[in-house]
């Protein structure tokens, strides 16, 4: 291989690890210093092969007026502007074309219009867990006392890293563990 | 160029030449020479080392898909980094001390696309980062495809191009993915055609060969049907007929031998499935009816433009294809479909249409078979009776006859399939001593 070829074969080496640590960075920045809302959610578990077992997340908050006059294209990107409700849980008030000032606000992909009203896609719906514990976990939610479910999601600047899934103030994962500990011989 | 089955046939006839006085020991030697017997022994342990890799590869994201619950965010930063670097390192040792054993090369580039593929997983796992398998593909590929080139590696290639396949399956595409998707195929291409310089005629560039057909059609298909859906049939027609006069070019067959079968292969394919569908009424409805209503001018903009570019290639085709003229023919599918949307269009109606294409496939089909049993060859013979039998089976089935009637000639059509076969296979007994 010619010194020409291994000094681009260095460049690629580095490339390939900054991808993974510039994805690691921004996901521990909005871990410290985002703000935590709680949206309200439920959870199914399916697979991924690459990934692994997770808790598929279905997110309510996946509608919001239109913010802008223009309209948004199907597939384009825009920042859901989040506000908290008098219970404590998050809504999306509105979407708009343009990043607001605000930090607390989601970039989404649009999936639709109709009548000043957006349809978006939740820019975070997998909670990945053990193995043996996700499908747990799915039998502990179905089996899970009246209340509700949300998951505690870190926001910042259109960012979004989920931190836990909980049933009625309960961690999901150590729900699931514990039920696993009980059932398992 | 021979393949390996002929050339070792020529090694066993040799002597037996020489022997005869056929050819002169020194124009035996110059023959072996010339047609030297490929080294298999480097291709199994390429394929060992390909093998070797993706299964290491393989095991490590099926360790990681596990979810070690115990890990911290930052064991887990430190395995994912850890694993990228240790396969890189691996890949420095190829390119630096190894770079001329392809067995290393191939291996290097498939353990490295696989941990890049286990990092990215890991995080996207640490932080539930949301399951976005399009952008999860295309950072992969992307990080890929600059080894591809470095090592000259067929096996990245190839996984370059079927993560390609499962692209458009990942969610429904806006102009801009269509784009993306175009640009990640046209990013391949000129390595697949440096192979052309290679003049390898390896299992793994076959295999390379027959990936990156499937990989283009999956591509056009996937762009047309979404930008151009009236011209769809017509754009896919196109290709087959394209593949298979690629793949009949004896320039072609000589100069990539391992690309020519799988282009020829599918393209006949393409074409017999395209005069098969296109033979019936609900054929032209399913590529067309649906799409009636949205013509427009751009729509017609993109009809003129396909329109003159194949009748571009159909000259240039007819031009330079050697062969029978059913080959010639062949190549012509798309003009027949082109008017046969034209014919759809203005009588409102697919009738003529079918009729057309009806006619063309029996055309084509008598072709190949004539010309089969001209010059003995069972291959051409068969495709072309196959030809005739769907083109009249569909009619048969198609028309409003009586069961008894299309029964009949259902028969009548299997009784000459066999005979044909059988006097084939006859007179070329007799021509084997």
């Amino acid at each position: 291989m010619s010194i020409r070829k291994r000094v681009v074969l260095l460049v690629v080496f580095v490339a390939q690890l900054a991808v993974p640590i510039s994805m690691i960075r921004t996901a521990e920045s909005t871990i410290r210093e985002g703000h935590a809302f709680r949206f309200e959610t439920v959870p199914v578990d399916p697979v991924d092969l690459f990934h692994g077992r997770y808790v598929a997340l279905q997110f309510s908050a996946t509608h919001a007026p239109t913010i802008d006059d223009e309209p948004l294209e199907y597939g384009s990107r825009a920042y859901a502007r989040i506000v908290e409700d008098e219970d404590g849980f998050a809504q999306i008030s509105g979407v708009q074309r343009h990043k607001p000032d605000d930090p607390n606000y989601l970039t989404v992909r649009i999936e639709g219009t109709s009548e000043g009203r957006t349809q978006f896609g939740f820019p975070v719906n997998r909670f990945y867990m053990e193995e043996h514990i996700a499908p747990v976990a799915e039998q502990v939610y179905r089996e899970r006392p009246p209340g509700r479910t949300w998951a505690r999601i870190r926001v910042r600047e259109g960012h979004a890293v989920i931190e836990d899934v909980l049933i009625n103030s309960v961690s999901l994962r150590e729900a699931a563990a514990r039920e696993r500990a009980t059932t398992t011989p | 160029m021979a393949n390996s089955r002929e050339i070792k046939w020529l090694h066993r006839e040799l002597p037996r030449w020489v022997e005869q006085g056929l050819v002169s020991s020194d124009s035996a030697d110059r023959l072996r020479e010339v047609y030297a017997v490929p080294d298999t022994s480097r291709l199994v342990f390429v394929l060992l080392g390909v093998l070797g890799s993706a299964m290491i590869g393989g095991g490590i994201v099926l360790l990681i898909a596990h979810n070690w619950e115990d890990l911290s965010r930052f064991d887990r930063a430190l395995l994912c980094l850890g694993l990228l670097v240790s396969a890189q390192l691996v890949a420095g040792y190829t390119a630096f001390k190894r770079a001329d054993v392809a067995a290393w090369r191939e291996a290097a580039v498939l353990f490295v696309a696989l941990t890049i593929a286990a990092a990215i997983a890991l995080i996207g796992q640490t932080y539930h980062l949301p399951g976005d398998t399009r952008a999860f593909l295309s950072t992969c590929m992307l990080l890929t495809l600059p080894l591809v080139y470095l090592f000259d590696s067929r096996a990245g290639a190839g996984l370059y191009l079927v993560a390609l396949w499962f692209w458009p399956m990942a969610e429904r595409m806006n102009p801009g993915d269509r784009f993306s998707y175009l640009v990640h195929f046209a990013l391949v291409v000129p390595y697949l055609l440096s192979l052309r310089r290679a003049r390898d005629h390896s299992a793994l560039v076959a295999s390379l060969g027959g990936i990156s057909v499937i990989a283009l059609c999956i591509v056009v298909t996937t762009i047309v049907s979404d930008i151009a859906p009236t011209i769809t049939a017509m754009v896919l027609s196109a290709l087959a007929a394209s593949l298979y006069a690629a793949g009949s070019d004896e320039q072609v067959r000589d100069e990539i031998p391992g690309y020519a079968p799988a282009a020829r292969n599918f393209g006949s394919a393409g074409i017999a499935v395209a005069i098969a569908i296109l033979c019936v009424v609900d054929g032209w409805d399913f590529f067309t009816e649906s799409h009636t209503n949205h013509l427009n001018t751009a729509d017609d903009i993109t009809y003129g433009v396909v329109a003159f570019l194949l009748a571009a290639v159909w000259v240039w085709r007819a031009l330079h294809l050697k062969g029978p003229w059913h080959r010639r023919l062949a190549t012509a599918l798309p003009i027949a479909v082109g008017v046969g949307i034209a014919c759809q269009s203005l009588l409102a109606s697919p009738t003529v249409s079918v009729l057309l294409l009806s006619a063309y496939g029996l055309i084509l089909g008598i072709g190949a078979l004539t010309t089969g049993v001209a010059v003995g060859s069972i291959r051409s013979a068969n495709a072309g009776l196959t030809l005739i039998v769907v083109v009249l089976g569909i009619r048969f089935a198609d028309a409003e006859w009586s069961f008894v009637a299309r029964g009949i000639g259902f028969i009548v059509l299997g009784i000459a399939f066999l005979a044909l076969n059988t006097r084939l296979l006859r007179s070329r007994r007799g021509a084997t001593p």
